[in-house]
């Protein structure tokens, strides 16, 4: 749980405020991958050469078939696989491409519909001190996002491009075991959680290519048995980050965030500290993350990723109450079709805190955990 | 040719002002420039406009980019060009036109021409040029979508991603429409991967290239190869370690 408002915090300050959700970022930066892709993918090709087809191809139309020792001196060993205008192999289509730009996509409106199911196993999932319990849990994750055209060159930003995001989340928790260890408890039942919040914000790139993100956010947590409101929180956040070309095709990415979050709790949830619901506060956060492709066909990626987090309670009766989070993450996304992914994921958090937390939250102030699982993903854009 | 080059200077001229000369944006290999009027060769240097009146020549292991404000321009070696604002001479050898600026919109249709033919091209996209034995000229589009006009003729052929259309020379119009293989070909052009990455470009490549396995509904064992008389061209036996392409080329990026 706490993991999912972590990766929601992720998420907020990572994904959204920079470009694109993290999932999908992985998932998205094929698109930095010079298109090596998808060597024999099995999309119902026949095998070369298979030219019995009854419609007579634009090839066999007008083309001259040369056999190699036929082809005489003209340009022969010129196309070759490293020539100027490379390897010119001839396919059928059933239509031609679009023809449109990504670039012209974003001078448009567009969105992005992601939706995303995860299981994983939690080693500690009430998130106590002394080494908690065992348990699976089921995540449910739905993000619209609504992107307005880039501006260019506007202020000091070379583009910028305003979103709206909506995310849902719930959580189920206990419900199987993954392990025999897991825990299956009914009282389990108690830290299902939905989870909702929806983004204005602003992703703005400069000319020395940082991204700025501004945004303004509303969180509500929900029981959504009884319909009960948990606690609300309007969150403005800043952050900026910046991406770097590694290792040929990676992305190594780096940014530091902060977000102020208004918060008012209507409800305490199951376990403290896990939220940060314990009145106002002040986030900031670094992260560094990796995409780096594992296949010539851009389909197969690891995203190592690493971030400390610290959370200082400025009001009511937290008041000086300050908690660090770090968590690291290693995910490999495997990317079935352009819109469909598969995602393996283990992290480790490790949460300490000051004296005041400790005294406030007693056995939850600290704790560590790991989690690993599988998510099953749909992105479609629109 | 005289008549193919007094078009291209007609045209050059008529639109000159309109878009500022490019300039030279990145630079390797051996590379000469010939100034017309006292036919001397000089370097060429980072940053500086190609004169109007100049031929460039891409010599061993030559990587030439230049740039204005909505469009830039690739050579490696064998290219012989001449180049303007908004116009192409391509003599010898092949280059890739990168207009996907909105500017290029507004700017004059860019004229590619090779020792027999001038072409229009307008739209925003991404294509390869290559000059022909015959004369003619060799266009494949990459990204976007280029709207290609002879100077003689009144209708436009659309040049999309994939798409490869001879230009024939001596007024013959345009070839037969060839579907290429997008993968195969991005990942073994060096007009592509042997420059500085750009990162936009990378990305609309890999665009294309997912958008089009779909589509794909038959491969051939057949690369096309040039076009040596102006109603044929070359069509090749693939290799079989070309199967899957990417894979067997090291990217030297």
């Amino acid at each position: 749980m706490e993991l999912t408002l972590r990766f929601l915090n992720f998420l907020k300050g990572e994904a959204f405020c920079w470009s694109c959700p993290y999932l999908l970022r992985a998932f998205s930066s094929f698109a930095f991958i010079p298109a090596t892709l998808f060597s024999g993918c099995g999309i119902g090709l026949d095998s070369f050469g298979t030219s019995n087809s009854s419609s007579k191809s634009a090839a066999e139309a007008t083309g001259t078939i040369f056999k190699k020792d036929e082809q005489g001196d003209s340009k022969e060993g010129k196309q070759s696989q490293s020539s100027p205008t490379g390897v010119q192999e001839v396919v059928e289509l059933d239509h031609s491409l679009s023809g449109k730009l990504l670039i012209e996509e974003s001078e448009r409106f567009r969105s992005v519909l992601q939706i995303d199911v995860k299981s994983y196993r939690s080693s500690n999932i009430t998130r106590v001190e002394s080494m908690g319990k065992s348990a699976a849990a089921t995540e449910y994750t739905t993000i619209g996002r609504l992107e307005f055209p880039t501006s260019l060159d506007l202020l000091f930003f070379k583009t910028f491009t305003p979103s709206l995001t909506a995310l849902g989340q719930r959580s189920y928790f206990g419900q199987y075991e993954i392990d025999s260890s897991d825990s299956t408890d009914e009282a389990l039942r108690n830290l299902d959680y939905e989870f909702r919040s929806i983004t204005l914000g602003g992703e703005g790139r400069s000319n020395s290519d940082w991204e700025i993100n501004l945004s303004l956010e509303y969180d509500e947590l929900l029981d959504f048995r009884s319909h009960d409101k948990l606690y609300h929180a309007i969150v403005s956040s800043a952050s900026f980050g910046r991406d770097y070309s590694v290792f040929g095709g990676g992305i190594l990415g780096f940014g530091i965030a902060a977000e102020y979050a208004l918060t008012k709790i209507h409800q305490q949830y199951e376990v403290p500290g896990v939220f940060d619901d314990a009145g106002d506060n002040l986030r900031t956060a670094l992260n560094l993350s990796l995409t780096q492709p594992l296949d010539s066909g851009g389909r197969f990626y690891l995203t190592p990723s690493a971030s400390i987090m610290r959370t200082a309670y400025t009001k009511p009766t937290s008041t000086g109450r300050i908690d660090y989070l770090m968590h690291v993450e290693l995910a490999a996304v495997y990317r079935i079709m352009p819109w469909l992914y598969l995602r393996s994921f283990t992290n480790y958090q490790d949460k300490t805190a000051n004296e005041k937390a400790k005294a406030l939250l007693f056995n939850y102030a600290e704790y560590n955990n790991w989690d690993a699982g599988l998510g099953l993903g749909v992105s479609l854009s629109f | 040719m005289l008549a193919v080059s007094g078009l291209h200077e007609k045209n050059l001229q008529g639109q000159e002002g309109v878009t500022s000369s490019p300039s030279v944006q990145f630079l390797q290999g051996r590379i000469t420039l010939r100034s017309s009027e006292d036919r001397l060769s000089q370097a060429i240097r980072k940053g500086s406009a190609v004169p109007d009146q100049s031929r460039v020549f891409c010599r061993d292991g030559a990587r030439l980019a230049l740039r204005n404000d909505c469009r830039s321009l690739r050579f490696m070696e064998d290219a012989t060009f001449s180049t303007r604002a908004d116009s192409l001479f391509l003599w010898s050898g092949a280059c890739l036109l990168d207009q996907r600026d909105k500017k290029a919109l507004r700017a004059n249709p860019f004229l590619l021409s090779a020792p027999e033919v001038v072409l229009e091209c307008r739209g925003r996209g991404t294509l390869i040029a290559e000059v022909q034995t015959s004369g003619g000229m060799k266009v494949i589009g990459l990204t976007g979508a280029f709207k290609l006009r002879l100077p003689e003729g009144e209708e436009f052929t659309e040049l999309r991603p994939g798409e490869l259309r001879f230009v024939k020379p001596y007024g013959r119009g345009f070839g037969d429409l060839v579907h290429l293989n997008l993968e195969t070909l991005i990942s073994t052009a060096a007009l592509i991967h042997e420059f500085p990455r750009d990162v936009s470009l990378d990305a609309e490549l890999a665009k294309v290239t997912l958008e089009q396995i779909p589509l794909v509904s038959k491969r051939y064992r057949a690369r096309v190869g040039d076009s040596r008389t102006p109603e044929t061209f070359e069509l090749q036996p693939l290799p079989v370690r070309t199967r899957g392409g990417p894979g067997t080329s090291p990217r030297p990026r």
